[in-house]
């Protein structure tokens, strides 16, 4: 399959885009899709062919018309989006897409929307989790309210994306302005809750079964709150989780559920509806979950995975390399390289 | 010697944080040479520049579309065309003609749907401000009343007794739907119990009777979640106050708010994927009444939709009339329509398309009006290529609010055109000059 | 006009300037106003080669001319 795939930093503010393409490049050949030429990925010599993308704000016409060219170029067979800024235009627009005759493999906008965090809930009752108490504000008089009603410290999220935790009312406040300003209302004011950080990313096949999993512990992470080093675990009662929440919502393609778990209790926190950066640990510990998604995009009959080995260990570094700077050159006036 | 087709010379440093400051380098040049077939340099040429332009085709289409999401569902849906929005008497023409009737907010926009022909009986009368004298003559055309306040309510009692007659009135209620800001200022507040108190108050005084409930819970609203609530909570008071007062609610009025496809400034994701849709509004709102519905006939809706239905048929053509170099590098356009007539640049970021595709590299440009003020500014950073003296700019949408509020300030108000679904062009409003604005001066 | 001289054109009417790192975006016009002026050409010299070769009139060259050297200056280039 020719795939294009798009996420293609490589910083210390890692993507998804290289850890997705280095698990899928012995099987497809790959396009990167760039919003800058700056991303490291344009130059690492993964990507047969670079194409810069136009900003998702931009809308779905000038979307449409960029993979209309990068189609008639390259024949493009399918596309993996892995970027929040992206995704609710990839979504919402994915059968205009199919229609181009590029494959997706990503959740129904109704089950995009479930992730709203004020629906998670409601999804958290069905699937027996417990859902740390959350208030919606969307004034600072609310704000102030629940603050009196909740002890600090606590999150302070957006409904989608974007999250802080707050010790006081004034980091309370400032949260309060950045997440409204850019991702609006309501903002969310959460409970901090007692337990581990655990991770999960997985691959629903759209018709209810969990084809693949790996669930991790994240043991350190950069400053910018990046995983570090992290380590498998094996939990019957994350995994239980994960096969629930896909037969439940029928997910279709990748996701990631970040959950706090203490002996008793698992709290879902977050799902993400992509794969996080990290998810080249999956695929060296065995579980290719990117290819997975390329073969239910083209409706292979590919069987579950949901073993791997136990006390695995991820690190990440960085890396260098050099380049001559006239490609930098070319993908700016040109836009692909 | 024939000579080489010119170019002007762009040189533009590149900014390797560009992307961040300046919107996407992929943005590609946006042209509209025609806006239904005729082309904009024609009008510019016919019609002076600047020029709004209305398309008649669109403002049906977008009718038509709003109209059905809720016909289909629901049958009895009246719509009201909110003048405030844009009351050129040609543009309310199109939309009664549609079937709409009339929301007005004032005793000038109820003079203008009077004198378009309208009936009383087909005119909603809103807002916090209903002189006393035009109160009186609306109430004697049979005029839709939709309290706001008390005071208002006292007026009308007084007009009962002169009248001699008992006077039907709506109220409007305001609410939390969970969005924000709330509209609280207008009408009763229903949380509070203010509302049912003033039903009681209605019912004490015995001079007139309720027979429509009202809201309006915002504007460019972009979830149609809010509606539902609004539904349900409106739904519960007429089965409150028809149980407790024996009443009939003949009709529940949702009032407007629904988005355009416009771009808010600040939000980053497109109107394409956050504003909802017809379906969306019309299922969130007919849903609730079917399920809530205690009484024997369903009420009759009325929407009084604006920006909605108009905003994506307006057009301002602009042109032009020079540049020059500013300090940090910014190309700086001069063009003849400024804040003076795009009173919502406040808000949204408008779609700017030039008459024709021309050479040259983007770079990074202002756009400023022709006011001698420093805040006449449309477009604070656009990446556009080199454009000529007398390139002609479209900007959209447009349609909803900006003509009404266009201030004659400093520059005359222009003149409208609109498009028929014909695709014939014909003027609507002819450009103001000193006769216009001297009229009534000493 | 020393910062110009310094100035490296390439095909891709690209221009670099080695000494502190900065590239610039041309387009063809551009590179030949650049050229003529590596060649000590003076911006009246300029404009009438360049009236003389390209269908224009002497005051819109003179309006994009002008810009086109405040541009510069504004990037330290003149």
């Amino acid at each position: 399959m020719k795939v294009a795939v798009s996420g293609l930093n490589n910083t210390d503010n890692p993507a998804p885009g290289i850890p997705v393409i280095k698990s899928l490049q012995e099987k497809n050949s790959i396009v990167g899709f760039a919003y800058d030429p700056n991303e490291p990925g344009n130059y690492m010599n993964m990507c047969e062919k670079v194409y810069m993308m136009p900003y998702p704000s931009l809308g779905f016409e000038e979307l449409k018309n960029r993979l209309l060219y990068v189609q008639e170029k390259e024949g493009l067979e399918a596309i993996i989006p892995n970027l929040d800024a992206e995704l609710p235009l990839y979504i919402k627009f994915q059968d205009e897409i199919e229609a181009m005759g590029i494959k997706l493999c990503l959740p129904s906008l109704e089950n995009f929307e479930l992730r709203n965090k004020n629906k998670l809930d409601k999804l958290s009752k069905k699937l027996n989790m417990t859902y740390p108490k959350t208030y919606e504000v969307s004034s600072l008089r609310e704000l102030e309210e629940c603050t009196k009603e909740s002890n600090f410290p606590l999150m302070i999220k957006g409904n989608y994306y974007k999250a802080y935790k707050a010790h006081n009312l004034e980091s309370a406040i400032e949260s309060f302005y950045k997440i409204s300003n850019e991702w609006g209302f309501p903002v969310l004011v959460q409970e901090v809750v007692k337990g581990e950080e655990l991770n999960l990313v997985g691959v629903g096949d759209g018709k209810g079964e969990l084809k693949g999993a790996v669930a991790i512990k994240k043991l350190t992470t950069t400053e910018i709150g990046k995983i570090w080093t992290g380590v498998t675990i094996q939990n019957e009662k994350l995994m239980e989780i994960a096969k629930d929440f896909v037969k439940d919502t029928k997910w279709r393609g990748p996701f990631e559920l970040e959950c706090i778990v203490s002996m008793n209790n698992v709290f879902m926190i977050e799902i993400n509806p992509r794969f996080p950066a990290w998810v080249y640990f999956a695929t060296e510990i065995g579980v290719n979950l990117p290819q997975m998604v390329v073969d239910i995009m083209q409706d292979k009959d590919i069987k579950s995975q949901l073993e791997y080995p136990q006390n695995k260990m991820y690190v990440r570094f960085t890396g260098e390399l050099v380049t001559d700077f006239t490609d930098f050159i070319k993908l700016f006036s040109t836009k692909e390289l | 010697m024939s000579k080489i087709k010119y170019q002007k010379p762009t040189i533009n440093k590149i900014d390797f944080a560009m992307a961040s400051k300046y919107g996407s380098p992929m943005k590609t040049q946006k042209i509209r040479s025609e806006i239904d077939g005729v082309k904009v340099s024609d009008l510019t040429q016919k019609y002076g520049s600047p020029l709004f332009v209305f398309s008649q085709r669109k403002m049906e289409e977008l009718y038509h579309n709003l109209h059905s999401a809720f016909s289909s569902r629901y049958p009895d849906v009246t719509f009201g065309w909110s003048y405030k929005t844009n009351y050129l008497n040609e543009i309310c023409k199109v939309y009664h003609d549609l079937g709409s009737i009339a929301e007005v907010v004032s005793e000038f926009e109820y003079q203008k749907a009077r004198a378009l022909g309208i009936e009383g009986k087909d005119i909603i009368f809103n807002g916090p401000y209903k002189p006393y004298a035009d109160l009186k003559i609306a109430v004697r055309e049979g005029a839709k009343i939709h309290v706001d306040n008390l005071f208002e309510l006292d007026d009308l009692e007084k007009i009962a007794d002169e009248l001699n007659m008992k006077i039907p009135v709506a109220i409007r209620i305001n609410m939390d739907t969970g969005i924000y800001p709330q509209w609280s200022r207008f009408g009763f507040n229903y949380e509070s119990g203010e509302a049912y108190e003033a039903v009681k108050r209605i019912y004490d005084g015995g001079k007139v009777y309720l027979n429509g409930l009202h809201t309006h819970i915002g504007t460019f609203m972009l979830d149609s979640n809010a509606y539902k609530v609004a539904t349900i909570k409106i739904m519960q008071l007429k089965e409150q106050v028809e149980r407790d007062f024996k009443s009939q609610i003949d009709y529940i009025d949702l009032g407007g708010g629904f988005a355009s496809k416009a771009n808010l400034k600040g939000v980053y994701q497109s109107a394409d994927v956050i504003v909802p849709t017809p379906d969306d509004y019309a299922e969130a709102i007919t849903n609730v009444i079917y399920e809530m519905n205690k009484s024997e006939n369903l009420p009759k809706l009325f929407l009084e939709t604006g920006r909605g239905m108009i905003d994506e048929a307006g057009f301002l053509l602009t042109s032009v009339h020079g540049y020059k170099r500013f300090p940090d590098a910014k190309k700086g356009y001069i063009l003849d329509a400024g804040v003076n007539l795009l009173y919502t640049s406040t808000w949204f970021n408008y779609n700017i398309e030039l008459d024709k595709r021309y050479e040259g590299d983007n770079e990074a440009s202002i756009l400023n009006g022709p006011l001698c003020m420093n805040i006449d500014v449309i477009e604070e950073s656009i990446m556009l290529p080199p454009l000529n003296r007398g390139t002609i700019l479209s900007v959209s949408p447009v349609g909803a609010y900006n003509y009404t509020q266009a201030m004659q300030f400093i520059r005359y108000k222009p003149a409208v055109v609109l498009i028929d679904k014909d695709g014939q062009a014909k003027l609507i409003k002819d450009v103001d000059d000193l006769g216009t604005v001297n009229h009534k001066e000493a | 006009m020393q910062t110009i001289d310094q100035l490296v054109l390439d095909e891709n009417n690209m221009a670099f300037h080695p000494m502190m790192g900065n590239s610039y975006q041309l387009n063809a016009i551009a590179r030949e106003i650049l050229t003529l002026a590596k060649h000590h050409k003076s911006k009246d010299e300029i404009m009438e080669e360049l009236l003389e070769k390209y269908d224009v009139s002497k005051n819109e060259l003179f309006i994009d001319v002008s810009d086109f050297f405040s541009k510069l200056k504004v990037y330290g280039l003149a």
